[in-house]
């Protein structure tokens, strides 16, 4: 369509030159007095507003972006987002009587753009379709309806143990290097073909490991419905401050627009959106430093007061819209690093009480080869009970206690080698549901699938094969279901819930695959 | 040293109060006004200064000396109630020190002071026009402080009271370069 | 052990009968051929000879009734229970043998069926490996070849952009250029002029 002529570029010139507002009129401009650290102390500007967008002028003409973060008596603290060392003292800078706005639209799926919606992986400019408040207040009560529809993570002892539902904030929580971000990366994975527009914000990560997630999205065919908001590292703080709140801005774009792009309602419905926040406590990090540079007071961990609220408003961003509003559905994953396990931190708690439910990652789980590395015991849902597969409920319902009791055994039984049969039945249920949790990575499973397998575990159809070939069986058998059963796999998948009827055929199928299935290899 | 806020207000009235009393003895308050922008842009535009000023191992000779030697030919009233601001230590009020200095001196003079930026030194009729054009705006008379800055390339620039309307050839032709290089064709603000 | 040694003494019992009987037939017919001119006298016994013979023989019968005799006929009833017996076994593994190679006709023709199966089952896991495989491939080629359109695409809106750039930059390096140069006092004083005719209100 673009034809690179000399005709084509002077039509868009001669139209952009149409839009040219020549008027002049009056500004307010102050003087920056000091700057430093990102930071820029302000002179002037008296009627700035709190959290505008100004507009630094460097000597050279480029223009930097700041917010207006304090305002005092004859100044204004303000931070940099962009250029930082561009700016120099004397220089000017104008408010604009925007806050901070990020532009969105279909034409950023697919791309990596920057917290202010630039783009940053040189595949041209990006066409937006309209733009959105970065700081935006939550929806209120009478717009929202409670959580119904499932998220699936295509995880196992995440769908089954702790169900997400669309509009949920699921904390995602554990020590470096448990598998945290994979948790996020196969969740947006899994969103493929189900309707659902996946936001991924990295904070404070390293470029490196940006670009690797995006390749992995990329390999997976899951850039097309993605978005990828980068703040690396190198970012300057404040960049790195905005960034969840810019992701998701670019997600409540979709929310409340229909397809067409004009506001949802009732006919026109809103889209699906989930977000990854990672991570959250780099934001407070990078937040922390804002604020002590800003001189406002520290407070516990220095971190300043209104900390909490900083991610209180964030997470009460996510949303499940009523039908009339239509009906789309915001659904954060933050993710906080702890240290040492420590929960008890400022954040984690902080973001713990935010959230409604988390996934704990442990690394101890995790060295045990125990992957995904869910605690399962202390991870909570809050709400995303009801967003269940009704099928999934049917035969997840005693998979929790049946775990924890297990692991109860387990400790117990360490000591003693004279067990009872039942407590011995118990021991070999439960050591092979834990094996059956076990899953690699992009190796996510559609939620019949997960069905089938939790179902052959619970009725202890694998009790009489080792353990070491559980995983295999499991694999094998899903494969046997798909080429031979896709009937029955396809009724299950469109009833959502099992009958007595569908029980027997379903242990039947497991029983012939078992025949055939060899357990040495 | 945080210091109690309504004592800092009472102290910078003091100097501004010392300053305009001087200044309007010798008919000078309106130099001092733009003696004072100067003085305040040659410091924020030299951070090093700044802390040269504020080092506490300099001693209050040193720092007066210094800022003597560096406004040369200023108003002696206007450099003697900074460098009292330097000697103990109050540098960082400048800031609000000037914006009150004019404040008041447009009261003192009961006029609008107003900063006028060209390429070329303005002739009578621009002065007329000029008052003309903002007295009504401001209600009161109107004196300009006359800058020449090649580097707008035409055109004016008028500002006063904080506000700034750029009418420069410079400003129009930045404005009309990002609309012509933007790309955004759709969307709306 | 009784068995046999009752087994042995009926067998010489026999023997001793069949002996005294020819013992007994012999001399007789020798006696008959040289007396057959004595008229009936020949054929009739002596009776002096004939009564201790009949005698001998009817001791030797009661003798052979009591013991021969018994041990005899079990031996005939052992060997007929025996035939029937082995008789009867012979018709039962037939029955067996006959019954086991229904069975494993069955088995072969289960296992054909079985064989049939699996390979149909193979079939279709193939033909639907291959339709995937088939299917993944065309999605994947058809993903790549969007992308590649995709990318020409951006390609070619950001080097218009660019191209759009300078020329915009240089348009106004050179408009800034002419008014640099070219514009006298008059000319500037006239454009201040104009400028301030078009500001907006200083004081808004």
């Amino acid at each position: 369509m673009a034809e690179i002529t000399a005709s084509a570029i002077d039509e868009v010139l001669r139209k952009q030159l149409d839009s040219l507002d020549t008027s002049v009129e009056s500004r307010e401009v102050g003087t920056v007095i000091q700057i430093g650290d990102g930071i820029a102390r302000v002179d002037g500007l008296k009627d700035c507003m709190a959290g505008e967008l100004l507009e630094f002028v460097s000597s050279e003409g480029k223009t930097v972006y700041g917010l207006a973060q304090n305002l005092e008596e004859e100044e204004v603290g303000a931070v940099l987002l962009g250029d930082v060392n561009a700016i120099k003292e004397n220089d000017e800078v104008h408010t604009t009587g925007r806050i901070v706005e990020v532009p969105s639209g279909k034409a950023m799926l697919g791309r990596v753009v920057n917290p202010l919606g630039m783009p940053l992986d040189g595949k041209g400019p990006i066409e937006a379709e309209g733009y959105r408040p970065v700081e935006f207040k939550a929806p209120g009560i009478i717009e929202r309806t409670p959580v119904h529809e499932p998220v699936q993570t295509g995880l196992i002892a995440i769908d089954a143990m702790i169900p997400i539902g669309r509009g949920q904030r699921e904390l995602i929580i554990g020590d470096r290097q448990t598998g945290k971000t994979s948790i996020g990366v196969d969740t947006i994975i899994n969103q493929k073909g189900k309707d659902m527009i996946c936001i991924y914000v990295a904070i404070g990560q390293k470029a490196s490991t940006v670009a690797s997630v995006v390749e992995t999205l990329q390999r997976h065919g899951a850039m097309d419905y993605t978005i990828v908001v980068s703040a690396p590292a190198s970012d300057a703080a404040p960049l790195q401050y905005i960034a969840p709140m810019a992701g998701a801005a670019i997600g409540e774009f979709f929310i409340y627009n229909g397809e067409d792009g004009k506001p949802a309602s009732a006919m026109n419905p809103g889209r699906h959106v989930l977000c990854v926040y990672d991570d959250l406590s780099k934001q407070a990090v990078a937040y922390r430093q804002m604020s002590l540079t800003l001189h406002r007071p520290p407070g516990r961990e220095a971190y300043p007061g209104d900390v909490f609220y900083l991610h209180s408003r964030l997470l009460e961003r996510a949303v499940k819209l009523s039908d009339k509003n239509g009906g789309g559905s915001l659904t954060a994953l933050p993710i906080i690093e702890t240290q040492d396990g420590d929960v008890a931190a400022y954040i984690p708690t902080n973001v713990i009480s935010i959230t409604d439910g988390q996934i704990y990652l442990q690394s101890d789980l995790f060295f045990q080869g125990q992957r995904p590395a869910v605690n399962v015991g202390i991870s909570v849902s809050r709400v995303g009970g009801s967003a269940q597969v009704k099928s999934m409920k049917q035969v997840a319902g005693t998979l929790r206690l049946d775990l924890a009791s297990y692991r109860e055994l387990q400790a117990f039984a360490q000591f003693g080698s004279d067990l009872d049969k039942a407590t011995q039945d118990q021991l070999t249920r439960g050591a092979r549901m834990t094996e059956l949790l076990k899953q690699g990575r992009f190796a996510s499973m559609e939620v019949e699938d997960q069905v089938i397998a939790i179902y052959a575990g619970s009725q202890g159809l694998l009790d009489d094969m080792p353990v070491s070939a559980v995983l295999r069986f499991r694999a094998g058998l899903i494969d046997y279901m798909h080429t031979n059963k896709a009937d029955l796999v396809a009724r299950l998948r469109e009833k959502g819930k099992l009958d007595d009827a569908l029980r027997d055929e379903l242990t039947e199928a497991i029983k012939q695959y078992k025949a055939s299935f060899v357990y040495e290899e | 040293m945080p210091k109690n806020r309504l004592l800092v207000n009472r102290e910078i009235a003091t100097y501004v109060q010392v300053l305009l009393d001087a200044t309007q003895a010798s008919g000078t308050t309106f130099e001092a006004t733009s003696q004072l922008k100067e003085m305040q842009h040659v410091l924020v535009e030299h951070p090093a200064l700044r802390d040269a000023l504020r080092d506490e191992t300099l001693d209050a000779d040193a720092r007066v000396n210094i800022l003597g030697s560096i406004f040369e030919g200023f108003d002696p009233s206007v450099l003697k109630v900074v460098s009292v601001m330097a000697e103990r230590h109050e540098l960082g009020l400048i800031h609000r020190f000037v914006n009150e200095f004019q404040a008041k001196a447009e009261e003192a003079l009961d006029a609008v002071i107003v900063d006028v930026t060209t390429v070329v030194e303005l002739d009578d009729a621009l002065r007329t026009q000029i008052k003309n054009k903002l007295e009504p705006q401001f209600g009161k008379s109107i004196v300009l402080r006359e800058h020449i800055d090649p580097s707008i390339m035409g055109g004016i620039i008028l500002g006063a009271h904080g506000k700034r309307i750029d009418a420069s050839v410079a400003k129009q032709l930045e404005k009309t370069r990002v609309v012509l290089s933007s790309q955004r064709s759709g969307g709306e603000r | 052990m009784k068995a046999h040694v009752s087994k042995l003494a009926a067998r010489a019992g026999i023997m001793g009968a069949l002996a005294s009987g020819a013992t007994l037939a012999f001399p007789m017919m020798a006696f008959a051929a040289e007396r057959e001119t004595a008229g009936v006298s020949a054929i009739l016994p002596a009776m002096d000879e004939f009564i201790p013979m009949l005698v001998a023989f009817l001791v030797l019968l009661a003798i052979l009734a009591k013991f021969g005799w018994p041990a005899f006929d079990n031996l005939l009833v052992r060997r007929e229970t025996t035939i029937r017996e082995s008789l009867e076994k012979a018709e039962e593994n037939r029955i067996e043998s006959e019954r086991t190679l229904k069975e494993y006709q069955q088995q072969l023709a289960d296992a054909r069926q079985e064989a049939k199966s699996i390979i149909a089952e193979a079939k279709q896991t193939a033909e639907g490996e291959r339709a995937r495989m088939t299917r993944q491939a065309q999605e994947e080629s058809e993903a790549m070849i969007a992308k590649a359109r995709e990318a020409i695409e951006a390609e070619k809106k950001a080097a218009i952009s660019e191209l759009q750039g300078s020329v915009a930059d240089l348009t106004v390096a050179v408009t800034a250029r002419v008014i640099g140069e070219d514009f006298s006092d008059e000319d500037h004083r006239k454009l201040i002029a104009r400028s301030i005719e078009e500001v907006g209100n200083l004081n808004a």
